[in-house]
């Protein structure tokens, strides 16, 4: 499965970030082996005025991932990941990538299905 | 002629300032209060207009007709995301949709029409011989601009002689809405307070309308009788149109909700720096013409 992660650095040992649509990097991976196929993509949503979540969650679909995981999806972000029909789980940013892709496996991610805050991630 | 009201700051008394100056012209030449704070207008809270007429302002939004082929050139032309191309269907997000019809352009098959949503409302009204215009945006939308815009059409409608004064009651502030406020106005008038705040704020403005190149002089508002703003503006070469003191009876007025004309001193206190302004308005005409 191509799995998608929002992302504060480059490596599987870096940190979940939980913002969507603001998050600085995607990190996109084939969940059988993420370490050879890891790949990190700058997110093109992060710059602008407004409407990331939208953007990030438009870009999701054109990167043709299957699953998403991140901290939480505003109202106008989950409008459009559910429109692509792309399952999204919720991790903590606690969690190392390695780590989010582990507990996804295991079934341990919880699926969002309910908006969180509009405008989270604006921090 | 045109005058913009502004501050930079906010609650330095924009409107206690643009709502009295109206009224002490209004019985002498023809006025017109316009309230351009769309986002919060609180001239009509004072002046209490006989409301005559309201017209809704609408902005465009695109709905997508079945000719669409999902091809996205919308979604990737619209600088607002208003628009997401996914799972072979187009979704639109009217309330980031700032109506500058691009989708429409860039769309190859025509499939964008144009609907339209309320954004705010203009109201009409008069009190005493004032003409007063506000402009309200509506509850949770973000877009001033268009009811700006609105306002400013309706206001052109009235005519604007150098005998006839506009008064611009402006938006807190430097943003766009400040600059469509204020932009075609013979003077600009910022409101200032003798506070580090206040001088701070205003040291933004003063750089806004040098930038717009408007012509503009400072009222220093709650006049504590110290030198901040007056030393600012001697050391700008910035003409001091007057000042209003630190008063708790203007407070009590003010909280009232009435305008300080029914008061004798402020009254007068108005009048003065009304005459003041017009004057200083057509001296700078003259000197521009000779120039």
């Amino acid at each position: 499965m191509r799995i998608a992660i929002s992302t504060g650095g480059c490596g599987l040992d870096k940190f979940v970030d939980d913002r969507f649509g603001r998050c600085p990097y995607f990190v996109f991976c084939d969940s059988e082996d993420p370490q050879s196929t890891a790949e990190y993509k700058d997110n093109p949503a992060l710059s602008g005025t407004g409407g990331a979540g939208i953007a990030a969650a438009e870009y999701m679909a054109k990167e043709k991932v299957e699953v998403l995981i991140t901290g939480s999806l505003g109202p106008n972000a989950l409008r459009v990941i559910n429109g692509a029909n792309i399952p999204a789980y919720t991790a903590s940013e606690d969690m190392t990538l390695s780590e989010a892709i582990l507990a996804w496996k295991e079934g341990r991610l919880i699926q969002i299905t309910e908006a969180g805050a509009a405008h989270a991630g604006e921090r | 002629m045109r005058l913009a009201v502004l501050s930079g700051k906010g609650g330095t008394g924009k409107t206690t300032v643009a709502v009295n100056l109206a009224l002490s012209w209004a019985p002498y030449r023809k006025t017109t209060y316009v309230d351009y704070d769309v986002e919060e207008p609180n001239g009509f809270i004072f002046l209490r207009p006989q409301i005559r007429d309201t017209s809704t302002v609408f902005l465009p939004y695109p709905e997508i007709n079945k000719a669409c082929t999902f091809c996205g050139k919308c979604s990737e032309a619209c600088q607002y995301h208003a628009l997401a191309v996914v799972g072979g269907k187009v979704l639109v997000f009217p309330e980031l949709c700032h109506g500058c019809g691009t989708c429409g352009i860039v769309c190859p098959v025509g499939a964008v029409d144009e609907v339209e949503r309320p954004l705010g409302k203009i109201d009409e009204g008069e009190r005493d011989g004032l003409l007063c215009l506000q402009g309200v945006l509506k509850e949770g939308e973000s877009l001033a601009g268009p009811v700006i815009r609105g306002l400013h059409r309706r206001e052109k409608e009235h005519s604007s002689s150098l005998e006839e004064i506009i008064v611009a009651d402006c938006p807190p502030g430097s943003s766009c809405s400040v600059i469509h406020s204020a932009e075609g106005s013979d003077l600009a008038i910022l409101v200032t307070e003798p506070t580090l705040f206040g001088l701070h704020d205003l040291k933004i403005a003063v750089g806004l309308m040098r930038e717009m190149g408007l012509d503009f002089g400072v009222i220093q508002n709650k006049d504590d009788q110290g030198t901040l703003i007056q030393e600012y503006c001697a050391q700008e070469g910035i003409t001091l149109l007057g000042s209003i003191p630190f008063d708790l009876e203007i407070a009590k007025i003010y909280s009232r909700g009435q305008s300080l004309m029914q008061d004798r001193k402020w009254n007068d206190l108005f009048k003065t720096l009304g005459e003041r302004i017009v004057t200083e308005v057509k001296q700078r005409k003259t000197e521009g013409e000779i120039i």
